[in-house]
């Protein structure tokens, strides 16, 4: 018996936008006290109308074109028709028939292609809260502007779906598309699961099942994994298999990691979507569109060619830094005055994303002067490696002044005193020195430590090690 | 009385702004009682509204009435239905804050949600027709009409969506102005038929009604549909030269004698004035009303999903055992040709029907508006009948709705593809008036009213 | 030629408009609807196979709103024209 997972992903993300997708009332709602951005269009009073925001196309054209869609010069909005107290108009202003963005697809680390069907504008619901007795909603959050992206369904592992929705999440927050906080709710996953099932020579499909509402890359691969068990285990116990108006919804139980049953497909899902009759058809000009792909300065797969190519970082690095805008920014623009770019880039990788992930702290709050100056002065061997990246915490998390601190560090230019100093150290570490001339040449690090630390730091241990060794070939192995 | 003739008065001080509103509210209350015209009276509103008010446009101080479907913040707006009994509108819509310092004198009656065609599906009683109280003053716009005809008002704002101004201002003997879609801005008109929907005057003569649309029109960023025109002043009726004017063909039965009299007789004055006429035999126009009877429902099924009980109107307020239970409990207080018009829309958007009805109704508006304008390009204006009869008797048609939908027959047609249409009296008949309805191209209402205003003048009256 | 439609078909339109129906007005309803339905059938016959189903009533293009925050002048929002409220929040009991 063979089992394949096909998963297919609705991904939906919050465009960045200051106000809603139909009226001006801020999109900003995080936090906020309950309704407080509202006006008669997103409350769905009787009487309001909708107007387009302009930043939400603008990003849509960008999201577009970074994944590699077709933007439409002529799309609609529709309405889609079911009521449900989060949704205020009792409809949801969305693109049905005639998406935005259609036919993109990303390129998986594998080769990979994945197709992309459609991406479209739709307009948010309330946000409800339920308790036993009764149902909260807040409509601050009623009508921002979210993008739906609706992969083909070509995902064959939970491994390849978050790839997918990973390289979708990158490439959206580099060309600030959206911000994707999946803990604000910006990025939600519907995924569509089923199996393909080859035994005894026949092919046999289960019935899709579609989880709704997966807040995080996590409970998106624990669920298609829950799901392709799940599913496994009913087809061998009643060999059900896909048909017509079987394919079923289910929650996710973060909890327990498990799906639930939610509804039958077929039970209410007449939406009767029609155009949106106030507003007319969203016709493009090629300059408008021209305009919103230009104020995209870089997409992530031209900036990631370009540190490999034109920096000749290794393909890891290059990936690490793409995964943030603001970390190939604070690339480009440290390296506009620091030309060791591979030594430049290790250090941001490894030192100053270490020290940002461990802080929780932003790499546009780093001073770019601190760590050109560093990797200046142990390139000119005024502080040794290590005093550096001392330094450079210290800078970050104590603020600290970094010209001050290699001051202090810098590598004693007093050669006597570290020949002196050498000597007084083999003198009292005598044992020591047998131990080394016996072969065992791991407590030449002790010895070097003990001479770093009498001359406070401000010395090069790899200078320390080379004249320990000349000394004690000279001296002592005769 | 006149708009222009009050604003004399006013200007030359032989009135007060006091007096006027005392007057017209006291004739109000009286006449209400009798008529029906007002929903509610909006006393307390215009008095705090007026209080420290002076005169800055040809409509300050000049009572009006407003369709209570359009929301006037300060007001309850119930758009005719139970449903918004108590709602209390916490924004106005654009017409009305267009309008200025007018004297609101009552929100008008009007079939619940302008689903009607006689005011009589009003949830708050049936208005009667000033003229003669046994008829209907037509509808849905009836109180308006009812209330500019017994001179409660001196002009009256509507919402015309298949002939809601046009049919009541013929009924009741006025002057009704269906604007071109998208002059006037929607915003704050409870919604019917989106597409169709457009607000609409009526007065007592061309000149009055030239002077409301040149403060209601103009573009509004508030509503994607209103369209960037350049400003005019509809009172300078513009100098026609050459008119041609059409002349409507249209099938007889159902057609009651008097308005094909009237009809002729409005093509004998229009002959008189050198004007040429053309007849006009379109191939689509017979199937305005289907159409319209698929897509305007399909539109009102929709925008009816709003009502649910919990953000404003009536709420529910027993236990449920499931959120459907709940809807239909808020939704309950529907009068039946609501809940009818949500019904057929729903039907036809249905999965299964939705080509065959909408698709298909969708195609069929634009080969009527394809042959509109090519018939256009040969003709300035088209004239037909406003309503195929007169006011019929109160409770005639109320139980027969695809008889009553059949006196909107004329109208649609102008909603379907977004033209402008008048509606002037046409002939008398004892008390009662027939229509005469002229069709102008779109966004030419100046040369519209200009030849109504030519007609007004030389028609019998 | 017009006919009535059927009660069940009545109860399913009535379940998806989320509508109550009163059995007294049942019979009233299903001849009504099938009075409409069969005119509205009228453009059945019309040969459409050439025409755009893209219908605009108007030439209005998009009117694309500049992304700023607004507040209405005119608008307050009314609370008391909500079904109920907690703190902020609108309540509703529960109905899920």
């Amino acid at each position: 018996m063979e089992i394949k997972t096909i998963v297919g992903l609705e991904i939906h993300v919050q465009l960045k936008t200051e106000t809603k997708m139909f009226c001006s009332c801020s999109a900003k709602y995080f936090e906020d006290d309950a309704n407080t951005h509202l006006c008669p269009v997103c409350l769905g009073l009787p009487g309001s109308l909708p107007v387009m925001n302009k930043s939400a196309i603008v990003q849509a054209i960008k999201a577009g074109k970074a994944l590699n869609f077709t933007i439409n010069l002529k799309s609609r909005f529709d309405r889609k028709n079911y009521m449900y107290p989060d949704l205020f108009k009792g409809y949801q202003i969305t693109q049905f028939e005639f998406p935005i963005d259609t036919d993109g697809h990303v390129v998986l680390s594998s080769g990979k292609r994945i197709n992309i069907y459609r991406a479209h504008i739709e307009e948010d619901t309330a946000k409800s809260i339920h308790d036993k007795e009764y149902t909260l909603l807040d409509g601050n959050k009623a009508g921002v502007p979210l993008l739906e992206i609706v992969s083909s369904p070509e995902l064959f592992s939970k491994e390849e779906a978050k790839e997918y929705a990973k390289k979708i999440y990158n490439t959206l927050r580099f060309i600030g598309v959206s911000d994707c906080d999946m803990e604000k709710g910006q990025m939600r996953f519907d995924v569509n699961v089923n199996l393909e099932i080859t035994k005894n020579g026949n092919l046999y499909k289960t019935p899709i099942c579609e989880v709704k509402n997966l807040n995080s890359f996590r409970s998106m691969e624990r669920a298609i994994e829950y799901e392709s068990k799940r599913q496994l285990d009913e087809f061998e116990e009643n060999g059900i298999v896909l048909a017509k108006g079987n394919k079923t919804t289910r929650g996710w139980n973060d909890n327990l990691s498990k799906t639930f049953f939610q509804r039958d497909k077929e039970e209410s899902d007449d939406y009767r979507y029609f155009p949106e009759p106030d507003l007319p058809p969203l016709i493009l000009s090629e300059a408008f569109i021209k305009d919103a792909i230009s104020s995209i300065d870089i997409l992530p797969t031209d900036a990631y060619n370009s540190l490999i190519n034109k920096y000749s970082l290794s393909k890891d690095i290059a990936e690490l830094i793409i995964e943030e805008r603001d970390y190939y920014d604070f690339f480009m623009s440290t390296s506009l005055k620091y030309k060791n770019y591979i030594n430049l880039s290790n250090w941001i990788t490894t030192e100053i994303l270490g020290i940002i992930k461990e802080h929780s702290l932003n790499i546009s709050d780093i001073d770019k002067y601190t760590l050109i100056k560093i990797l200046e002065s142990i390139d000119k061997k005024i502080i040794s490696v290590s005093s550096g990246k001392e330094i450079l915490r210290s800078v970050i998390l104590d603020k600290t002044n970094v010209d001050i601190l290699i001051e202090k560090n810098s590598i004693s230019s007093d050669s006597g005193k570290v020949d002196s100093i050498i000597n007084k150290v083999l003198v009292s570490h005598k044992d020591t020195v047998e131990k080394y001339l016996e072969g065992k040449e791991g407590v030449l690090g002790f010895l070097i430590g003990q001479v770093v630390r009498e001359m406070d730091g401000r010395v090069d241990p790899k200078d320390v090690r080379e004249k320990i060794l000349v000394v004690i070939n000279k001296i002592y192995k005769n | 009385m006149s708009i222009s003739s009050l604003v004399k008065d006013l200007r030359d001080k032989r009135i007060s702004s006091e007096e006027i509103l005392d007057t017209y509210f006291k004739k109000a209350y009286i006449e209400n009682k009798e008529l029906n015209c007002f929903i509610s009276i909006s006393e307390e509103y215009t008095r705090k509204k007026l209080a420290n008010s002076k005169i800055e446009s040809e409509l300050s101080f000049i009572p009006g009435v407003i369709k209570d479907n359009i929301n006037v913040k300060g007001t309850i707006s119930t758009a005719g239905s139970k449903v918004l009994e108590n709602y209390r509108s916490p924004y106005t819509a654009t017409v009305v804050k267009n309008l200025g310092n007018f004297a609101l004198i009552g929100k008008g009656n009007m079939d619940s949600f302008a689903f009607g065609s006689s005011t009589e599906n009003s949830g708050f009683g049936v208005t009667k027709n000033p003229l003669d109280k046994n008829k209907v003053p037509g509808g849905s716009s009836g109180g308006v009409a009812a209330a500019v005809a017994s001179d409660l008002v001196l002009f009256g704002i509507g919402t015309d969506t298949g002939g809601s101004v046009r049919q009541p201002a013929a009924f009741c003997g006025l002057v009704g102005l269906k604007p071109t879609y998208g002059l006037c801005s929607r915003f704050g008109l409870i919604a019917m038929g989106s597409s169709f929907d457009v607000p609409g005057i009526i007065t007592k003569n061309v000149t009055d009604c030239s002077i409301v649309l040149n403060s209601i029109a103009g573009f509004d960023s508030n509503d994607s549909t209103s369209i960037k025109v350049a400003k005019k002043d509809y009172t300078k009726f513009p100098k026609l030269d050459n008119v041609k004017v059409g002349v409507m063909k249209f099938p007889q039965d159902g057609v009651s004698r008097e308005v094909l009299d009237s009809f002729d007789s409005s093509i004998d004055t229009l002959k008189k004035m050198n004007v040429e006429l053309i007849d006009i035999d379109f191939k689509y126009i017979n199937y305005s009303l289907a159409v319209y009877y698929i897509l305007v429902p399909a539109e009102i099924s929709s925008n009816m999903s709003r009502y649910d009980g919990i953000r404003f109107g009536d709420h529910p307020k027993g236990g449920y055992s499931s959120i459907s239970d709940f809807y239909k409990d808020a939704r309950d207080k529907f009068e039946d040709e609501v809940k009818r018009r949500i019904m057929i829309g729903t039907y036809t958007l249905s999965q299964g029907y939705f080509d065959a009805y909408y698709n298909k109704a969708t195609q069929v508006r634009n080969l009527i508006k394809m042959e509109f304008s090519d018939v256009f390009k040969d003709i300035d204006f088209l004239i037909s009948p406003t309503t195929p009869t007169l006011p019929f008797d109160i409770g005639k048609k109320i139980n027969d709705p695809l008889e009553m939908y059949l006196s909107d027959i004329f109208t649609v047609t102008a909603n379907l593809i977004g033209y402008p249409a008048i509606s002037i009296p046409n002939k008398k008949f004892g008390n009662l008036y027939s229509g005469l309805q002229i069709f102008g191209r779109p966004f030419e209402e100046d040369r519209l009213l200009s030849l109504s205003y030519l007609i007004e003048s030389k028609l019998w009256r | 030629m017009s006919k009535k439609i059927s009660e069940e078909e009545l109860s399913k339109i009535a379940n998806l408009s989320k509508l109550k129906l009163d059995s007294s007005k049942i019979d009233e309803f299903s001849q009504s609807l099938g009075d409409i339905l069969s005119y509205i059938s009228s453009i059945e016959d019309i040969d459409v196979s050439e025409i755009d189903k893209f219908f605009q009533v108007n030439d209005s293009s998009n009117i694309l709103r500049e992304d700023e925050e607004k507040k209405s002048s005119d608008f307050s929002l009314d609370t008391s024209n909500f079904i109920d409220t907690k703190d902020k929040y609108i309540k509703v009991k529960k109905i899920l």
